[in-house]
């Protein structure tokens, strides 16, 4: 999904997440579902952000460190947070938050869609940030930023074949 | 300590020896027949005099020095009066006005000490009273610190109490716990019905408004139970803090209870040896009183003889002179134990006095201490530092009982010398009234030739009484309460 | 979609489809046994006695035409039975092909009850071949059926005859499924065709029809796929629906027997696997909470009795027998050889292994490529064989076994083999390895190189195989579910085929074990025995790992945590060595020889109900997929000859051969 998917035009619903102490937000509709965080049993050979997988409702499913992947430092609980269940084109996968916040309906006046910042997200997938009340909010596409390539390449590299 | 008993048997007798050598003083200056003798006698039974006050009255003293002190200044009179006796000794013998006069102030002299020994044995009957009183009092201070002990058991049972509410506490913390947990729960379920009802389009607008709505009730019971937890997390802590601080506060209350508890236990355990001296002693000044009484007295008996009949005076005379042989005798002793009672023992004997008034100062102290640390086991805040401090001083004192323990010992033994000494004295008295008993047997059996001798001796001495009016100021007082006892 | 209908009584229609597809399948599997030489009277009298039934109860049905149609395969049959007619190849094929006409006619009676089609050529075919015997000239069967044919250009009215059934259920762009279906036909399996529910008989007709005769316009093929299409389980409903609405009083039958859709089928084993972690979970805490009460213990245990019977039913309903593959095969390889004039004899192994229904299906494709790339070239003519001083009957062998708790399947021909230099030439040349690389290869790789995609050998395009895509596509397909290929050949001795495959993809048995703490299972199978390591003495040479003596064969023992994890397994948190007595070995067979892998904790042996993976641990080597523990953990099913295989360099050392495959 790129950018111009995001229907700005109009008011849009964001699911607000919380990663290291920042706000980021994410389209409501790429997340399926919002589950507390269960015990993740890693797996091997997997890319460091790659945290493992768990079991929702007698489905295995892979669960990434947000944080990791966004180069923020690691979640020093390993039992906090929530995983937000995203489904996109190719698979389902859990991601790792450290909280959800709210679910916001964001507009376009809202949203700065090409902000001067640095950030170590794939631009292709960093939709714009959001100026609410006093805070800042990172939007991601969190269903494109999640796909199989990113877990599979690093995965390659890192295995022993 | 046979020195001791033995010296106080020689005290005793010369003493006794001095009033009567002093009355034989007065009777010879009357007569003027054994000026000399009469006088080194007297000299001499004054210094026994002095003596008796040091060993006997001086260790009454150590109980209570204050009331002696008139006994003492009446004795430093009557040394006063001697040295004037020895001094005017001549002039005594010459003149029968003066010697008369000298007589009559012996008299009051005695009179005084006998007040004195009668002020000391009201002293020392206020005295047991008070060590009575104190003794019932610190039964009752033992009473009530059982009663105290009781009502900390009581504080302690209110501590666990106290415990109890913690863990009703923990039972509610742990409660709201789950709450949180269906707080967390339902923000979860309000996400998840926001997703829903976001996929479900246009139909879903609806539901999505309810989806908030249970979100921002989420939110709010999520901020009340956080209240709440913060709530009982820190009645939890103050009620922690609590318990320990009352069972510390226990802990420290009975530890200043159990001191006191053993002070109070020491106190009395001591008190009925006190009061046994005390009533020891007690017994023998009554003794000494009812003797000073009998000797004062025989003395007037004497006195009285003496007006009546002049003849007995030459075996009267010679009883005397084996009286003063005695008193020789006895002097060469007084000399010899003067090695032994030093001024530095009678300081020591004084200081130990002393140190004995200040232990009881002590226990007085011990008391307020004890209400101290009560008060401070119950105010608590600077109550352990002070309480470690007070049981040092407890155990400083607890080493100072143990010195009165020993000196009590000391002074029972002393007591029981004195006992000794003071039976022995009493023994003597008896000898010396064996002794008197012929006397007047030789008094009263007296014929005819005996009754004129008296007759003479009356005459003699209504002459020097005649004399006496004329040259003394008292004398009428004096001879009324002659009369009187005629 | 079962209707009212005047003229049939769909409730004996639905018995009939139902019972005739039983005989039309029963009476082929028969048929293939006669066609192989069981020629004796019983297998005779048991086709004909099925083919009797099938008439009764196609006329009990009401369907005089199909019943006619029976009727003269009955005749044939008559005939046979009664020595009137010699049971030849001919006969045989001619069996077939009214077979073949059989189901597609049943099955479209299943789309629309009023589905008749022109079974006049094979009825004629059939008469001949009866009226050839009784003229007594054997040799002339054949031109005689071609003859018969042609004539009446049977293919041509029978397509028409279809055509015309479908008139209205057409939508499908022709052109684009004529292109599938000319591609398909030419170059694919059987299979490969076959959309329909289980009748792929249409299709084969017309394979064969083009094939042997090239009669058959590109429109008329069209039109009969499209039936094929319909009469697709899946869309019968709506094409029936759509058909019926054109005549007014169509009616649509369904057969008796229940479709499951296989995501139905998973989930209900899923849960089952659900149910058999709840129910250790309970018995685990009976035990732990010390729970005396002997009425619940025995509900619990009875309890499990009956999850592990419906466990083992649920395993069943997606086991199938890898028989009806086998049998497919056969087809082909009687029909290539025929074509190709090659004699061939072909002989199958454990028909009755079963596997997985997705393995089955998806075996189906591999196996079928396989053979024919066998057939056309690895197995040489007759001429050549009598050259080359071998056997004019080329043996073929298709082989399905158990091993190590895998599926093997094997097929071995005793061709002429692969010539490894025009294989690596050939590589060369389209560019695939680099010229200067050849010593790098050893043996078993250049035979891979057949494996990459775009390879074919063979000079011109056949029309059987060698369409450059073969080979690759093989290996993707089975590799896609777990398993492994291989090939091995020898010059002038033939080709040897390996397929490696799970035996299932849904429960398999495992040993629970723990490495680091963590939980991990181990398919059974795969272990040979379980030991203490420290039992066993220590044989350790310089330059060699650590080894044990395990009954007189010393064998590698390697440290599975550090295979996986990168880290040690005898070390806790703090990095401290345990006392080695802790620790098991799993023995497992690796490439012929014994290794001992040392593991943390052995568990239990139990039930594990394989749990898919996302796509992105696919790649993930050593994983076979995921379990659920009791406790709702997520764990790890680990293979492990292919975790020793990619940390080969750890078992190098100490053995002086690896060899996996």
């Amino acid at each position: 999904m790129a950018q111009g998917d995001f229907n700005l035009e109009n008011e849009w619903k964001y699911l607000i997440y919380r990663l290291g102490g920042e706000l980021y937000g994410s389209p409501l509709l790429s997340v399926k579902e919002v589950i507390k965080v269960v015990k993740i049993k890693p797996v091997p050979y997997t890319v460091p952000h790659y945290r493992g997988i768990i079991s929702l409702r007698g489905n295995i499913i892979g669960v990434v460190d947000l944080r990791i992947k966004f180069g923020l430092a690691p979640q020093e609980n390993k039992y906090g947070g929530n995983v937000l269940i995203v489904e996109n084109d190719e698979m389902m996968i859990g991601a790792l938050v450290d909280d959800v916040d709210s679910v916001m309906a964001l507009n376009k006046d809202d949203v700065d869609l090409n902000p001067a910042i640095e950030t170590k997200i794939d631009t292709k997938f960093f939709i714009g940030i959001a100026k609410v009340e006093d805070s800042l909010i990172n939007l991601i596409d969190i269903a494109g930023t999640l796909s199989n390539e990113d877990l599979k390449v690093i995965s390659r590299n890192r295995g022993v074949l | 300590m046979t020195n001791v008993s033995y010296k106080m048997k020689l005290i005793a007798i010369n003493f006794f020896t001095g009033i009567i050598s002093l009355y034989f003083l007065i009777d010879g200056a009357i007569n003027s027949n054994f000026g000399q003798s009469f006088w080194l006698a007297g000299v001499t039974l004054a210094v026994i005099s002095f003596l008796f006050y040091v060993l006997v009255l001086r260790p009454m003293d150590t109980f209570c020095e204050n009331y002696f002190d008139n006994t003492l200044e009446t004795l430093e009179k009557l040394i006063k009066n001697f040295s004037k006796i020895s001094k005017n000794s001549k002039e005594y013998l010459s003149n029968n006005t003066k010697e008369l006069d000298l007589l009559l102030e012996q008299d009051s002299v005695l009179a005084e000490l006998n007040f004195s020994i009668d002020k000391t044995l009201k002293n020392a009957e206020e005295s047991l009273s008070y060590m009575n009183k104190s003794k019932n009092m610190s039964e009752e201070g033992k009473r009530v610190l059982d009663g105290l002990k009781e009502a900390m058991d009581g504080i302690r049972g209110a501590a666990s109490a106290l415990e109890e509410i913690i863990s009703v506490i923990g039972d509610i913390n742990q409660k709201t716990k789950i709450i949180n947990e269906i707080v967390f729960e339902t923000k979860l379920l309000s996400f998840n019905a926001s997703i829903e009802a976001a996929r479900a389009g246009q139909y879903g607008k609806g539901f999505a408004v309810v989806a908030q709505e249970i979100g921002n009730l989420a939110l709010m019971s999520g901020k009340a139970s956080l209240g709440i937890s913060s709530l009982l997390e820190n009645s939890t802590n103050q009620v922690k803090e609590l318990g320990t601080y009352i069972q510390e506060k226990i802990k420290d209350g009975e530890r200043s209870a159990d001191e006191c508890k053993r002070v109070f236990v020491e106190i009395s355990d001591g008190l009925p040896s006190t009061l046994s001296s005390l009533d020891t002693v007690f017994g023998l000044m009554r003794k000494q009183q009812m003797e000073m009484e009998r000797i004062v007295g025989n003395i007037a008996k004497l006195d009285q003889m003496i007006k009546r009949d002049g003849t007995v005076t030459k075996e009267m005379t010679l009883a005397v002179a084996e009286l003063t042989k005695d008193a020789d005798e006895l002097n060469e002793h007084v000399v010899s134990m003067n090695d032994f009672f030093t001024v530095g023992n009678i300081v020591e004997r004084r200081n130990s006095g002393q140190q004995y008034q200040d232990q009881y100062q002590y226990q007085n102290q011990n008391q307020n201490q004890f209400e101290n640390n009560f008060d401070n086991g119950m105010n608590g805040t600077n109550g352990s530092t002070n309480n470690n401090y007070n049981s040092d001083l407890i155990i400083k004192d607890g080493g100072s009982n143990f010195n009165q323990d020993n000196l009590f010992a000391n002074g029972g033994k002393n007591d029981s010398s004195e006992v000794n000494g003071l039976s022995n004295v009493e023994q003597e008295m008896n000898n010396i009234e064996d002794q008197l008993n012929p006397m007047k047997e030789v008094v009263n059996g007296d014929n005819v030739s005996a009754v004129d001798r008296a007759r003479e001796i009356a005459e003699l001495y209504n002459k020097s009484l005649k004399k006496n009016v004329d040259t003394s100021d008292t004398p009428t007082a004096n001879d009324s309460r002659f009369k009187d006892n005629e | 979609m079962v209707e009212k209908n005047e003229k049939y009584d769909m409730d004996i229609v639905k018995c009939f489809l139902s019972e005739g597809k039983e005989l039309v399948d029963e009476f082929e599997h028969v048929l293939l046994d006669f066609d192989k030489g069981q020629k004796t009277p019983e297998v005779i009298g048991k086709l004909f006695r099925m083919m009797h039934n099938l008439k009764g109860a196609s006329k009990t049905a009401g369907f005089s035409r199909l019943t006619d149609f029976c009727h003269s395969i009955e005749n044939v049959l008559q005939n046979v039975r009664n020595g009137k007619l010699n049971p030849s190849k001919e006969v045989c094929s001619s069996l077939f092909k009214a077979l073949d006409l059989l189901k597609a006619y049943i099955a479209g009676i299943g789309v629309d009850v009023n589905f008749t089609t022109d079974t006049s050529f094979i009825e004629k075919e059939l008469k001949f071949i009866t009226t050839a015997t009784v003229m007594g000239e054997k040799g002339d069967q054949k031109s005689a059926i071609i003859m018969t044919m042609t004539q009446d250009s049977p293919v041509t009215k029978n397509v028409s005859t279809i055509e015309s059934a479908n008139a209205n259920a057409n939508a499908k762009p022709k052109t684009e499924v004529k292109d599938v279906v000319i591609g398909k036909l030419v170059e694919a399996p059987i299979a490969k065709i076959a959309v329909a529910n289980n009748s792929n008989s249409i299709s084969s007709i017309m394979e064969e029809s083009i094939v042997e005769k090239g009669v058959i316009t590109e429109d008329q093929i069209d039109k009969s796929f499209q039936i094929q299409k319909n009469g697709n389980g899946n869309s019968n409903g709506a094409g029936a629906g759509s058909n019926s609405a054109g005549t007014g009083a169509a009616g649509s039958v369904r057969e008796e027997q229940i479709r499951v859709g296989l995501w139905r089928l998973d989930t209900l084993i899923n849960f089952i696997g659900e149910l058999i972690i709840y129910h250790s979970m309970i018995k685990e805490r009976t035990s732990q909470l010390n729970i005396d009460d002997s009425i619940l213990l025995e509900a619990i245990s009875y309890m499990g009795k009956v999850v592990k019977e419906i466990q083992s039913i649920s395993l069943s309903l997606r086991m199938i027998p890898i028989k009806s593959v086998f049998k497919k095969m056969q087809r082909t390889v009687r029909t290539i050889a025929e074509l190709q004039n090659k004699r061939v004899n072909f002989i199958t192994e454990g028909e009755d292994v079963e596997l997985d229904k997705v393995v089955v299906d998806m075996i189906g494709d591999p196996l079928t490529h396989l053979i024919r790339n066998a057939l056309d070239h690895g197995i040489e003519t007759p001429e050549e064989r009598i050259k080359k001083g071998k056997d004019p009957e080329a043996t073929l062998t298709l082989k399905a076994e158990h091993k190590e708790g895998n599926v093997y399947i094997t097929v071995k021909d005793d061709g002429r083999g692969i010539d490894r230099e025009r294989v690596w030439n050939k590589a060369v040349e389209k560019g695939l390895v680099p010229a200067s690389k050849k010593r790098d290869f050893t043996e078993d790789e250049m035979l891979r190189i057949l494996t990459l995609p775009g390879f074919s050998t063979k000079e011109e395009v056949s029309e059987i195989s060698g369409r450059g895509v073969g080979l690759d596509v093989v290996r993707t397909t089975i590799e896609g579910i777990k398993g492994n290929f291989w090939i091995d050949s020898t010059i002038d001795l033939g080709t040897t085929f390996y397929i490696n495959i799970p035996l299932t993809l849904s429960i398999i048995e495992g040993m629970v074990i723990s490495l680091e703490n963590m939980k991990y299972v181990v398919p059974m199978g795969q272990l040979v025995e379980t030991i203490n390591n420290s039992r066993y003495i220590t044989v350790s040479s310089a330059g060699k790992g650590r080894m044990i003596n395990l009954r007189g064969e010393v064998i590698p023992v390697l440290d599975l945590a550090k295979m996986i994890h990168g880290s040690r397994c005898r070390s806790n948190d703090d990095g401290e060595e345990k006392p080695q007595a802790d620790f098991s070995g799993l023995v497992i067979n690796y490439g012929g020889r014994k290794v001992s892998l040392e593991v943390e904790n052995v568990f239990s042996q139990q039930q594990i109900v394989i749990k898919n993976l996302g796509k992105e641990l696919v790649d993930i080597p050593g994983i076979i997929g995921g379990f659920i523990l009791g406790d709702g953990e997520a764990g790890l099913i680990l293979n492990l000859p292919e975790i020793v295989k990619y940390n080969a360099h750890l078992i190098e050392k100490n053995s002086d051969k690896v060899a996996y495959n």
